[in-house]
């Protein structure tokens, strides 16, 4: 089987939804690696670099990256010099986290008095962290 | 021809944050112009070792990454600030794009996610309309889309471990990776080595390990520790060996593509 054929199965296969992740990268085969990388690299890739990359024919290859476009890994534009394809890569999912995991970050940044409340589980006021160069035996000689 | 230079590690706390700001200083100070920028939006530092602090720091990376300005409007010429009060010559300007240290923005862009091409886009805004020689990306450590599009995109990529087991396994995950994204150059740096270590043994050994080339070695150093990231190490003490370690990665640096 030719090479375009497999990379079109191989697009074919995968689900389509909109953009790639990085981390999807990592697993294409290596030829469709190989474009993705090269376009994630340089912002943009034409009709005439894919196909010296993959060794095929202009038309042949205007195939697959349209294939490529559909199935969300690329973004296509029509350009004064002809279609021009750029990386077309997914939003970054959010975590579950709870919202207030970063509260007590924001109490460091807030109010470095914090320190003189001594309300149970209070963390170090940042003043504490900025003074620790001073609890030194001896001043510190320069190396 | 400008260039992205990306500092990781597979384990947090192995001086990506330190390394990625000496070697940034160390290029400007030989005149080329540089942004640096953290990635490490969920636990921001670098800012730090540039003497910036909340207050400071009106946008950030995270106001871009919101569509709330443009990539330029996060830009801060840390030039003057390096140094801590002693005259240090900067040779060009160094220009800092930090995360935000708010709270409320860290847990937005966690919970919410974020469009990582405009990321993407932000990098090679920021190297054509700051028209800088190298761009120098500090990174979270491990792998999440932040890092592994910043080790996508680096025309040098340099990963940090320290000599212990953990780090070494982990390394292997990473040099695995970058491979697979075809990282046009990749060395490795080693940290917090002992000095009662071999050191010319220990480079032959992980370079061996990894098929990679060692750039440097920097020892564990209480001199570093004692200073607790609020400066530029090798600037305020140039004779010092992690300052001469230092030097020969920025050496590294300057050769690719030369
Ligand atoms: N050669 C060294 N000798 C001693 N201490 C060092 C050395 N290099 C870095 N450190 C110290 O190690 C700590 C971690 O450094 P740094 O924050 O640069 O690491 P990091 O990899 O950016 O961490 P993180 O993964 O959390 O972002 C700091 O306290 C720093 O001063
Ligand atoms: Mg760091």
């Amino acid at each position: 089987m030719g090479i375009l054929k497999r990379l079109q199965q191989e697009i074919d296969e995968r689900e389509k939804h909109e953009g790639v992740t990085l981390a999807e990268l990592l697993d294409l085969s290596p030829p469709l690696r190989r474009l993705m990388n090269r376009v994630t690299r340089y912002g943009e890739l034409t009709v005439a670099q894919a196909a010296e990359m993959l060794e095929e024919t202009p038309e042949n290859t205007a195939k697959m990256l349209n294939k490529l476009v559909d199935n969300g890994f690329l973004l296509r534009e029509q350009r004064a010099e002809g279609w021009v394809y750029q990386v077309h890569l997914a939003r970054k999912r959010g975590t579950s986290l709870p919202a207030d995991l970063w509260t007590p970050l924001a109490e460091q940044i807030e109010s470095p008095e914090a320190e003189a409340s001594d309300s149970e589980g209070a963390p170090p006021a940042l003043d504490t962290f900025r003074h620790i160069g001073e609890i030194q035996r001896e001043k510190p000689q320069d190396p | 021809m400008s260039k992205i230079i990306s500092i990781h590690s597979f384990r947090g706390g192995t001086g990506k944050s330190n390394i990625s700001a000496n070697v940034a200083s160390q290029l400007a100070q030989r005149g080329n112009r540089v942004g640096v920028i953290d990635t490490d939006i969920q636990s921001p530092g670098i800012h730090v070792l540039f003497g910036m602090d909340d207050e400071q720091i009106d946008k950030s990376l995270n106001d871009y990454l919101w569509g709330r300005c443009k990539i330029e409007e996060t830009v801060y010429n840390v030039s003057a600030r390096v140094g801590k009060g002693e005259v240090i010559v900067m040779g060009a300007d160094i220009f800092l794009i930090p995360s935000s240290i708010r709270a409320g923005e860290i847990a937005r862009v966690l919970r919410e996610g974020y469009d990582v091409s405009l990321l993407n886009e932000g990098f090679r805004a920021l190297v054509s309309r700051l028209n800088l020689d190298y761009l120098v990306i500090d990174t979270h450590p491990g792998l999440n889309e932040e890092t592994l599009l910043s080790i996508a995109i680096s025309d040098v990529l340099f990963l940090i471990l320290r000599p212990d087991q953990q780090d070494f396994q982990g390394t292997a995950v990473t040099v695995d990776v970058a491979r697979k994204l075809e990282v046009p150059n990749l060395f490795l740096i080693i940290n917090k080595a002992l000095s009662s270590y071999d050191f010319d043994e220990l480079k032959q050994r992980v370079e061996e390990i990894y098929d990679s080339p060692v750039a440097a070695i920097l020892p564990l150093s209480e001199d570093v520790a004692r200073m607790q990231s609020s400066d530029i190490f090798s600037l305020r003490y140039p004779d010092h060996p992690v300052s001469e370690a230092i030097r020969r990665v920025v050496d590294y640096v300057e050769a690719v593509g030369k």
